[in-house]
């Protein structure tokens, strides 16, 4: 059974209709990648699961639990970790509130000494302002959130985002490592061979619609037409 | 009423003679910190209550006058100690809070700030009126427990234990404060819920109950303040009001949302008050508020850096355009030109004058509020002014009434202007406060030049004298004269709001950022609605200061502010004519009700509450939309949209979205 | 006539001077740097098309241009006057028009009444107080032809802005700019949100009423680009990292990086 199972989603950010029918399933320790230009609904969906859209119809369900009229504080006591796009960071605490700002939540809590051996960042610079971090700091820190709550399931909303190559390829080291610790992932994401190193399965997302289903293989050999869709 | 010189009175009490000169003035400095403490404790929860959720709660000075009654109604007629009085104080006070949270002020999260500004503000009303039925002002020295009895010797004088008390307490609660905001774990889930409530939900945060533990936690300290003020201060009905000006001022020159600032900045404002009276004794008032406004024009943010508010403008869009067009339409002018006519037959002359003059003024502060999108909450400002200084110029200077009267325009207009100038560049709930605080200047000045004024006792023996030949001393004939005074600046308002100017501040209110893209001079059109505001305003406050033939103090009070917003919202905002219609109901409420209660004010303060939670819109405002907006939506074509809900008539965007909180 | 006289005039103060020229411009926020020193000439071309990645800055650099940021650090010249310090409204006034990445209308106007707000202003300055009571029939016709022009049909001219659709609105918005009369006009994601039709009427009209001045549009979608641009930049962020005709901008290499990571 899919970890995740969504079935005819539909989305509304006030008068506009975002999100038209969306069908997509996440399986167990998996990555899955949406791929899509801007404005396509790719964040839109991640925070139609995470239940940040009030705004919804269709289903969603986790572990088989209907979560789609749940509030956010529900599902992610189900485990459910949200990485967002502008990396969440809550400017007025220091790192180590931020990092803390969820309580742990069952055995799969990662331990402090844990985090800080895969962001040694995070440790030296525990007291400073978030908001002084840089963005690749930043994005560590809003990855490592999530694992110190357990969470089971990662929302990734484009990580790589305005970040230097280098800073990328870290980044990338760190998801691999979350995926072999047994993590499911869905992750956001328009650098497309990032997106294939890491994940399984990619959904290709246009205009709120699901258009297609790729293999890493598909996505390599059609990236001429993938960047037309990506609008590059 | 408002305003009195609070710090002033208390700085007297410590006086004793014999002491020598030094360690005089540091008493004087020390009772400065005793007002700080006041202040800052006021403050700090008003600043975190506006940081978590933008509610500027007007409450705050009625908890704290409650926090005082509670204490002072279970030492004397319960016998109770003044330590268990101050456990008391917070909790009741505290539930208090918790409760108009979730109730009221819960479901207004995501409307206009101006709206929660308005339904504290009626709540107030509501909870000092209530009060005022079984209290008095009273003195309660008694309460003072043993142990806190008498004096302690600071070394360079003697100064009350009790007083250094407070001194300490204040100190101890505003550390500890900020040490919980800034070094707890939840501490850290209150600045979370503060910056990104929606953000924290998403890691389990729990925001509706962080939101109320806050509202909690203020009340509570606004409670206690009252409670640790009542044995040295008068305990009375009005000490919240006095308290609430202050704090306004204190919390915008300190930098709403900024717990430091508020700190800060309330034990600054004691120590300058104390010092300012050393020079000048009734000073101690006013320097308060001409800190903040000197804070305001050098650093427009305020001292430290709070929360940037700048951008919440108002969205208040309370009748459609189609709503507008009608009653900007020859047909309505008619309909309140024959109500005009007929009024004083129907209700005696005075009245009737009254109603058009109040109305006229409402006027006033309508054109900031439905066309130019700014809540003044100072307008009084004017209508006083021009009042006082039409009386003044035909009292003591002996203009005649004519000449007096535009000089009385004149001069309240210009200072207007000026204001205009500053206030102008500021939006949203800062513009209302600032207005506030100004207002509160003018009431100074007017209460203390009381040579001129007749202070507390008003201005007597503004006589109307016959014009053209026509005996205005008959109250009818005076009625008739105002009515065309009116009649002629509604037209004059109507012909601007129609003209290019009336369509660009409209356009200001709906889309700044568009109109300044287009070339629009945004500040400007504002200055200018401003002073077009204080000209109407000051037109009614002179008119209605020969309608009495005398002027009070109730005339710049800051419920003669508040009486305009609640005409406007009564009768329709932008409805024109709307104003009138609520002036007339207000009046004629508070003239059976005064009766009943005091001063009617428990009545317009739930009329105020029903307002805000019931009809946004107001009657005319209500009538047209469920008569006409809605009949002709259903005529549309297909292009208009049904499929979207109904809109709430005034929706905020760009406000962290603690709307669905 | 007027439009005449105007034009040479733009023609010959291009020659002398770019149409705009920002020079070494910093713009930071906090200890984020959103545009980093960036030195860029705009001659009086039709179309510049303005891409590069999320955060690279564009919103940012279109702040700038128009007056909504003021660029402390460096200086911007329109047309060899620098025109740094002016505010916003100034430098609308100058010519410099821009749109908003979110739709951005008056609301609760009538369609036409929003058009006419923007040429009152033209014309008159937007303050005049005492005038005939149907005075906006003098802007109706001039109006109803930009309104003609961005293709919103007659039937809806006169229902509140806020009733149209979303394309509409974009469309709206636009005969609002151009009731300004710019000489540059700043279009911020002009098809963002659209649906297919909407886009190709959209892309048309930029190729169209670029004939009487310079476009320069911010846009995530290239096939519009591709389309309408004379020439492309390419931010990544925060500076300048290629610009060019579209097929050249197109195969290069660190362009390609910049949006799609490097290979591996």
């Amino acid at each position: 059974m899919s970890m995740l199972e969504i079935t005819n989603l539909n989305a509304y950010y006030g008068e506009s209709h975002v999100l038209h029918g969306v069908d997509m399933s996440v399986d167990a320790g998996e990555v899955v990648t949406l791929i899509g230009r801007n404005g396509a609904g790719k964040t839109t969906l991640l925070k139609s699961i995470i239940g940040d859209i009030p705004h919804r119809t269709g289903s969603i369900r986790f572990d088989g639990t209907e979560i789609l009229g749940l509030s956010p504080e529900r599902i992610c006591k189900m485990r459910v970790g949200f990485v967002p796009e502008d990396r969440g960071i809550f400017s007025t605490l220091n790192v180590f509130e931020n990092l803390t700002i969820g309580r742990p939540n069952g055995r799969d809590a990662w331990p402090l000494e844990r985090i800080y051996e895969l962001f040694p960042v995070l440790k030296a610079r525990s007291s400073q302002k978030a908001s002084s971090l840089s963005g690749g700091e930043q994005q560590m820190l809003a990855i490592a959130r999530p694992l110190y709550m357990g969470a089971s399931f990662l929302l990734l909303d484009e990580p790589t985002e305005g970040l230097a190559p280098v800073i990328v390829d870290a980044i990338g080291a760190v998801i691999k490592q979350i995926k072999q610790a047994g993590l499911t992932i869905l992750l956001v994401e328009q650098n497309l061979p990032f997106a294939t190193e890491l994940a399984d399965r990619h959904y290709l997302l246009e205009n709120g619609h699901i258009v297609r289903e790729m293999t890493n293989r598909q996505v390599s050999e059609e990236e001429e037409t993938l960047l037309e869709h990506l609008g590059v | 009423m408002a305003g009195a010189a609070a710090p002033a009175e208390q700085i007297s009490v410590s006086y004793r003679p014999g002491i020598k000169p030094m360690a005089y003035y540091i008493t004087l400095l020390f009772n400065g910190l005793v007002t700080g403490g006041f202040l800052a404790m006021m403050s700090l929860g008003m600043s975190i209550i506006f940081g978590m959720m933008r509610v500027v709660n007007f409450m705050h000075g009625s908890m704290f006058m409650l926090g005082a009654v509670v204490v002072f109604v279970f030492g004397s007629y319960f016998g109770l100690s003044l330590w268990f009085g101050f456990f008391v104080a917070a909790i009741l006070v505290g539930l208090l809070g918790v409760i108009l949270e979730r109730t009221l002020i819960k479901r207004l999260y995501g409307l206009d700030l101006a709206y929660i500004l308005i339904l504290t503000f009626g709540l107030s009303l509501i909870v000092e009126d209530i009060v005022r039925m079984f209290f008095g002002v009273t003195s309660a020295p008694f309460l003072v427990p043993d142990m806190l009895k008498g004096a302690v010797n600071l070394g360079f004088a003697f100064y009350p234990k009790y007083r250094l008390f407070v001194v300490v307490v204040s100190v101890v609660l505003c550390a500890g404060t900020w040490f919980a905001l800034e070094r707890t774990r939840l501490g850290a889930l209150i600045r979370a819920a503060s910056e990104r409530p929606n953000l924290l939900k998403c890691f389990g945060g729990n925001v509706p109950l962080l939101i109320s533990g806050t509202f909690f936690f203020a009340s509570a300290l606004a409670g206690l303040a009252g409670a640790l003020a009542a044995p040295i201060r008068n305990v009375s009905p009005f000490m919240g009001e006095e308290m609430i000006n202050f704090v306004f001022a204190v919390v915008v020159a300190g930098g709403m949302g900024s717990i430091a600032g508020s700190v800060v900045m309330g034990f600054g404002s004691g120590l300058v008050s104390a010092i300012a009276a050393i020079f000048y004794a009734p000073a101690a008032t006013a320097v308060i508020y001409i800190l903040m406004l000197v804070v305001l024009v050098v650093r427009p943010g305020g001292i430290f850096r709070g929360i940037d508010i700048s951008h919440f403008a108002l969205h208040y869009t309370p009748i459609s355009e189609r709503a507008r067009r009608l009653f900007m339409s020859p047909p309505a002018a008619l309909v309140a030109l024959a109500a005009g006519l007929v009024l004083p037959w129907l209700v005696y002359p005075v009245l009737a004058t009254d109603i058009l003059l109040w109305g006229l003024f409402a006027v006033g502060f309508d054109l900031l509020f439905a066309f130019g999108g700014l809540l003044s909450f100072g307008q009084a400002a004017y209508w006083g002014t021009s009042a006082y200084v039409t009386g003044i110029l035909m009292v003591w200077v002996g203009v005649p009434m004519p000449l007096a009267v535009i000089g009385g325009v004149f001069a309240s207009t210009l200072a207007g202007t000026l204001f205009g100038f500053i206030v102008a560049r500021k939006k949203g709930i800062y513009f209302s406060m600032i207005t506030f605080a100004f207002a509160s200047v003018v009431y100074f000045i007017v209460n203390e030049f009381a040579d001129y004024t007749g202070g507390e006792d008003g201005l007597h023996g503004v006589i109307r004298t016959p014009l053209f030949g026509i005996d205005l001393r008959n109250d009818h004939v005076f009625y008739y004269a105002c009515l065309i005074a009116v009649g002629l600046t509604i037209a004059l308002v109507l012909r601007l709001l129609k003209s290019p100017y009336g369509m660009a501040l409209l356009g200001a209110r709906e889309n700044e950022r568009r109109m300044m893209s287009i070339g629009y001079n945004v500040y400007g059109l504002r200055v200018k609605a401003y002073a077009l505001s204080c000209f109407i305003c000051s037109i009614a406050g002179a008119l209605y200061a020969l309608n009495h033939q005398f002027v009070t103090l109730e005339t710049v009070a800051w419920r003669a502010s508040g009486d305009p917003i609640m005409m406007t919202l009564l009768g329709g905002a932008g409805t024109i004519f709307g104003p009138f219609l609520g002036g007339g109901i207000v009046l004629l409420m508070r003239n059976t009700l005064s009766s009943i209660t005091d001063s009617g004010s428990l009545f317009i303060g739930l009329l105020f509450v029903a307002i805000v939670m019931l009809f946004r819109r107001g009657i005319l405002g209500e009538i047209v939309h469920h008569w006409i907006d809605r009949r002709s939506a259903t005529g549309l074509g297909p292009n208009h949209d049904t499929s979207q809900p109904e809109k709430a008539p005034m929706k905020v965007a760009g406000i962290g979205g603690i709307a669905d909180a | 006539m007027l439009d005449q006289v105007q034009k040479t005039d733009k023609a010959s103060a291009a020659v002398a001077h770019p149409l705009l020229e920002l020079r070494s411009v910093t713009i930071s926020f906090g200890g984020f740097i959103a545009v980093n020193n960036v030195s860029l000439v705009l001659e009086q071309k039709p179309v510049y098309g303005i891409i590069g990645p999320n955060g690279a800055g564009k919103t940012t650099l279109f702040n700038v241009l128009s007056g909504f940021i003021r660029a402390r650090k460096g200086e911007l010249l329109f047309r060899g006057e620098t025109i740094s310090h002016l505010s916003s409204e100034q430098v609308a006034r100058r010519g410099i028009v821009r749109s908003f990445q979110i739709t951005s209308i008056f609301p609760h106007m009538t369609v036409t009444d929003n058009v006419v707000l923007s040429l009152e202003r033209r014309k008159h300055g937007g303050t005049r107080t005492f005038v005939r009571a149907n005075w906006s029939d003098d802007h109706s016709a001039e109006a109803h032809d930009l309104l003609d022009q961005v293709g919103i049909p007659p039937s809806l001219r006169s229902e509140p802005a806020n009733d149209l659709p979303y394309g509409r609105k974009r469309a709206l918005e636009l005969a609002i700019s151009l009731a300004a009369r710019p000489q540059v006009l700043l279009l911020d994601e002009p098809t963002a949100g659209m649906t297919v039709p909407d886009v190709n009427r959209t892309t048309e009209l930029i190729s169209r009423l670029s004939k009487d001045r310079t476009i320069i549009v911010v846009e995530h979608n290239l096939g519009v680009i591709a389309n309408v641009a004379d020439e492309i930049v390419v931010l990544q962020q925060g500076s300048v990292l290629t610009r060019g005709a579209y097929d050249d901008v197109r195969k290069d290499v660190r362009v390609i990086e910049a949006y799609l990571g490097k290979r591996q």
